[in-house]
């Protein structure tokens, strides 16, 4: 087990130096100059050639890509992000505030996703053709067709305009004021929710009723135990593999925040940081944002790898 | 499976429980209208002696209250040295000018009380009000106006006409110039002429300096949270007398859709950047709708290049006759978009009246493409970026088409579109200018011969000395006609296509008074006026 760990975190680090020579090679090539970007938002002033390359020195893009490249990685590696080429912050700063809250409402919508889909997921499968069923597994279809920018901007014009009942737009640290906090992410956090929910209820289902066929659950029924007890005990945690599987991968949108979501009602995220950063082609802000969510990918994966074993003793690693 | 119900019943049980406790503990925050009723104050400055709230009849400006601005994204600097008009816009309530400027781009006294340009042009002498703070304390004089003006020269390219400043005495400066440019005047309206804290800068460096506004402004930073709002309080000490409003927010809201409701429910007082689509809706819930021009768009040709057809003055022509401006600005425009044959529009100092414009005629544009050796017509590309709006494109290529000039339209990211413009193109760039008040300085930016920008379009022989002649005018009169005729020249050699004329729109509702923001311009504005009325 400790040498499986030892390998995959070895593996884990070479992927992560390939996707920082990836990400880092990729923003150069996009067409566009971040210092004719920078210099000529909405309507700047005249330029001198001059002055573009004053600046090009001034960030260092002068230099030679792989001597840029290591000046970053060394950076990285100290714990420095770098600094936003057009806005100036600092990198690691600005994902220190922005990352507690895409955890925060993304933690929440996994969760619920969590306790709601898989639970109506194991009801439909042992439910099979009722309209039990029936009715999930249409809400499971129309969970995963909605578009969710669509739905909260139907959301806010219904619960927001109309109704005045909750925010339409916003972020309040819970810690700053915990009712607003609530208030303001209950819609956010239930547009997350929802695909995530109809995902889980879906291949809960189909994994389950995969499960339920299987000889020893036969033989589990036919020992006359409950079937609380035949499905929890015996089908459920085989049933899971595939859906911890989906919900690991989901850990990522968690960490890289949903751009729709947080565009929609206005919450400062890790998404739409990074999206910012593309479209104005701040080099380092996409690098920092990539790197940040290449190491949350790669750890999650280890995570679910590990925890197969735990859900299904007969895997062993070596 | 009886027992699972039951949990499952429980638990939805809690969850309606808690979620009805959380609607009725809270009360969605709404703009805010005075509260604060402070003693009577007796003003010098700009604005008159307002009344408290208690006190006031209607009409009468009163003390107190937020004023909540929503606007689609943050700047990238609201501090100093501002970057764009956008970022001016943000800053303005705590940044603080030389001049403020009228409709026509006249310079008005602002932190600069009064101001002379010698008669041979070479030097302007500034006298500096007195008795204005900074938000740190220190004193606004002739040294701090030198400091700010060399600091803004030596990180910036305008300003290239100061030669050098000398302090006279303690608020008079003279600014000594190569040649005089009316451009100057307006820059130190904007960027240029922004006031900032010598000691504050000194101390904390110019990066922190882009984020921390520390000028003479009627409102001081309090909080900024990158991609949700800025609040500005009022600065106690302003020279202009105490402000009327307790502070200002701006709420920084990237969806439109989102940004109007939000503005609908009464979280903000003012709406900027509002789409034409919905301005009848704003206008139909009671919001004052006020729009001022924007931009002349165009579409410029790659004519300085020998091998394209856009060479030939001819072609140029014919796609200003094929494309029908009026019907799409009906079509499309929804009332906010104006047919343009001059980069001047009717708002502004130096629109030429004399132009009737290249109307729309596709069998003129036919002919003269057959003139020009293109009987079968030719094939073309129009770049543009990704924002813009697609179905005017759509409609330029359908009418090209009607002409027998094939158009592919190619979309490309901001990145991009700024390499185009700066070191060519193939065919023609969908683009445009600033309506400025003062039209020169814009054209100085855009098109000035051998500039930065559309190093593809041929500028004709004449545009650069009319161009010169026209920064170099000292009156209103000599500058309308100097304007006049560049736009003469440009139509008469079909330099640049112009389009049309966009709009800026803002809503405002009841409570926003003593407002100029979207009546000469969506950049200034006269934010230590602004009251809000119960």
């Amino acid at each position: 087990m400790t040498t499986y760990i030892i390998r995959r975190i070895l593996q884990m680090i070479l992927v992560l130096f390939i996707v920082t020579i990836l990400v880092f090679v990729a923003m150069r090539l996009l067409p566009g100059d971040p210092i004719l970007m920078f210099l000529t938002q909405e309507n700047a002033e005249s330029i001198t050639q001059e002055e573009i390359a004053k600046i090009r020195h001034e960030l260092g893009l002068d230099r030679s890509m792989l001597v840029q490249y290591f000046d970053w990685i060394g950076h990285v590696i100290t714990g420095d992000l770098g600094k936003s080429i057009i806005n100036h912050y600092d990198i690691a700063d600005e994902v220190k505030y922005r990352m507690p809250i895409s955890l925060h409402l993304g933690a929440l919508a996994f969760m619920i996703s969590i306790i709601i889909g898989i639970p109506l997921g194991v009801i439909a499968a042992i439910r099979r053709a009722t309209w039990t069923d029936d009715v999930l597994t249409s809400l499971g279809n129309l969970g995963i067709t909605i578009p969710t920018f669509w739905l909260g901007i139907l959301f806010i014009y219904a619960f927001g305009l109309k109704l005045n009942l909750l925010p339409i737009f916003g972020y309040t640290s819970p810690f700053e004021d915990f009712w607003r906090n609530s208030q303001e992410i209950i819609l956010p956090v239930f547009c997350l929710a929802v695909p995530a929910i109809a995902s889980a209820v879906r291949l809960t289902r189909s994994s389950m009723l995969e499960v339920m066929r299987q000889d020893y659950v036969r033989t589990a029924w036919s020992k006359g135990l409950r079937e609380r007890r035949v499905v929890m005990k015996h089908a459920l945690k085989n049933g899971l593999i595939p859906v911890i599987t989906l919900k690991g991968i989901s850990l990522a949108h968690i960490v890289g925040g949903s751009v729709l979501i947080e565009t929609v009602f206005s919450i400062p995220g890790m998404g739409r940081l990074a999206v910012d950063g593309l479209f104005a082609h701040d080099y380092s802000v996409v690098q920092a944002t990539v790197l940040i969510v290449a190491v949350v990918v790669l750890a999650s994966n280890m995570l679910i790898d590990l925890s197969y074993g735990w859900l299904d003793p007969r895997i062993r690693y070596h | 499976m009886k027992g699972l119900n039951i949990k499952v019943i429980i638990f939805l049980l809690v969850i309606i429980l808690m979620l009805a406790n959380v609607f009725s503990c809270g009360d969605s925050e709404k703009s805010s209208t005075p509260t604060q009723a402070p003693g009577i104050q007796t003003s010098t400055g700009l604005t008159p002696a307002p009344t408290s709230a208690s006190t006031a009849k209607a009409g009468e400006p009163q003390y107190g209250g937020v004023l909540k601005i929503i606007r689609s994204k943050p700047a990238a600097n609201y501090g100093y040295p501002p970057k764009s008009p956008g970022s001016y816009s943000t800053a303005r309530g705590c940044l603080e000018t030389l001049f403020y400027y009228d409709n026509n781009g006249e310079p008005l006294p602002y932190l600069a009380e009064s101001w002379e340009i010698a008669p041979d042009g070479k030097s302007v002498t500034i006298n500096v009000r007195k008795g204005v703070k900074l938000h740190d304390g220190t004193d606004l004089n002739a040294e701090l106006v030198k400091w700010n003006l060399d600091t803004y020269r030596a990180n910036a390219s305008s300003l290239g006409e100061i030669t050098g400043i000398d302090v006279l005495d303690e608020h008079t400066v003279r600014l000594n110039l190569s040649h005089f440019s009316n451009v100057l005047l307006s820059t130190l309206v904007f960027t240029g002429g922004a006031m900032v804290s010598r000691e504050a800068i000194e101390q904390n460096g110019i990066e922190w300096a882009y984020t921390n506004p520390i000028s003479t402004g009627p409102y001081k930073l309090a909080e900024y949270k990158r991609d949700t709002s800025l609040e500005l309080v009022r600065f106690d000490d302003y020279w202009g007398g105490k402000p009327y409003l307790d502070g200002i927010k701006y709420i920084y809201i990237a969806d439109a859709t989102t940004a109007l409701m939000a503005f609908k429910a009464g979280e903000a007082n003012i709406l900027t950047g509002v789409s034409a689509k919905y301005v009848e809706d704003l206008k139909a819930s009671g919001f004052d709708v006020r729009a001022v021009p924007s931009l002349t768009t165009w579409l410029a040709p790659d004519s300085a290049n020998p091998e394209s057809p856009f060479a030939d003055k001819r072609v140029r022509e014919a796609v200003s006759y094929a494309i029908d401006r009026e019907a799409i600005a009906e079509a499309i425009g929804l009332g906010y978009l104006k047919a343009a044959y001059q980069l001047t529009p009717s708002e502004r100092l130096g629109h030429n009246p004399s132009i009737t414009g290249r109307k729309y005629n596709p069998e003129k544009a036919r002919e003269l493409l057959k003139e020009a050796g293109y009987p079968n017509g030719l094939t073309t590309t129009i770049w543009a970026g990704t924002s813009e709006n697609k179905d005017l494109l759509l409609a330029f290529q359908r009418y090209l088409a009607e002409a027998n000039i094939d158009v592919k339209i190619e979309l490309v990211d901001p990145g991009k579109s700024i390499q185009l413009r700066t070191e060519g193109w193939d065919g023609l760039m969908y683009g445009g200018m600033g309506c400025d008040a003062n039209m020169n300085q814009r054209l100085l930016v855009e098109l000035e011969t051998g500039g930065t920008f559309y190093v593809d379009t041929q500028r004709p022989a004449e545009w650069g000395p009319a161009m010169t002649e026209s920064i170099s005018t000292k009156t209103l009169e000599d500058r309308e006609k100097a304007i006049q005729k560049l736009m003469q020249i440009c139509y008469d050699d079909a330099m640049v296509i112009p389009l049309f004329t966009t709009y800026e729109i803002g809503a405002f509702d009841k409570h926003v008074q003593d407002c100029d923001l979207y009546k000469t311009h969506h950049v200034m504005w006269n934010i230590e006026n602004v009251w809000l009325s119960p």
